[in-house]
């Protein structure tokens, strides 16, 4: 089984990421791990509290961008029941709370955001993104040809 | 631990640089370690802190192994903030500090664009 983990500490956040092979399993939990948001590009995770029946289905079909804030201070165990790639979006302080939402068309953005894209080639204000291309938005418009990207807006509140 | 470097000299010919390391606690100023040659051809060049990662793992544990890590900074060896473009010519002669991740975790590459 194998799991690979990354982590990327940006200006206000940090993106930490991970993929790995079917039927794998493994813990995390604060203060390591301070996801607030979940995507998940390729795969499916299930993500809970050890020995809790409620999880969540992390499913890069049908469930790929997941509010997770319930399970900040708590620890968590991940399994996969296919190849994935996922992502988590820790606040640097865990104090900050975030919004996140996932981009869907043109929208008018605010310099409390960022923008991450997490896959695909979007087009946005004419300018073409790369996965893991990230931005700090600004109090303006934007102008998004999402071509099946997955884009997500995390915004300070 | 904590890991300062300094590029002394780039070689752009040979893809190679002469670097020296401390701990960033190190009571001696980094320019009093000797340096080595270090091939660039199998490190990480995508941004900063990826080189950086790599260049430690590659030649800078090794070398600082043995030096002590409970001293304060002193004024010579304090790390400068880095932001921008990657660029190997821009830091040589600056120092670099280093936060050592658990190796079993990669550098994530980002790149921030503006729109």
């Amino acid at each position: 089984m194998m799991i690979q983990k990354f982590i990327k500490k940006c200006e206000e956040f940090v993106l930490c990421g991970g993929y790995g092979d079917a039927n794998g399993i493994f813990t995390d939990g604060f203060p390591d791990n301070n996801a607030i948001y979940h995507i998940i590009t390729k795969g499916c995770v299930k993500m809970g509290r050890p020995f809790e029946s409620k999880f969540i289905e992390l499913d890069a079909k049908s469930n790929n961008f997941v509010d997770v804030k319930d399970y900040l201070y708590s620890q968590r165990v991940y399994t996969s029941s296919s190849p994935y790639h996922m992502f988590g979006f820790n606040a640097i302080d865990p104090n900050q709370m975030w919004d996140g939402r996932l981009v869907r068309d043109s929208f008018d953005g605010d310099d409390n955001s960022w923008l991450i894209c997490f896959k695909g080639e979007p087009i946005i204000n004419n300018i073409l993104l790369k996965p893991m291309d990230y931005a700090k938005l600004k109090n303006k418009h934007y102008d998004v040809y999402l071509n099946d990207a997955l884009v997500g807006v995390f915004t300070k509140v | 631990m904590k890991i300062i470097y300094k590029i002394h000299n780039y070689y752009p010919d040979t893809n190679q640089i002469s670097v020296s390391f401390c701990n960033l606690k190190s009571r001696e100023p980094i320019d009093s370690y000797a340096s080595r040659g270090v091939d660039c051809h199998d490190l990480d060049m995508f941004d900063l802190e990826s080189f950086s990662e790599s260049l430690v793992n590659k030649s800078g544990l090794r070398r600082i192994e043995i030096q002590e890590d409970k001293l304060d900074v002193i004024k010579e060896n304090t790390p400068e903030e880095i932001q921008g473009k990657f660029e190997i010519q821009n830091i040589v002669g600056k120092v670099i500090c280093v936060k050592r991740f658990n190796r079993k975790i990669q550098i994530l590459h980002m790149r921030r664009v503006e729109l």
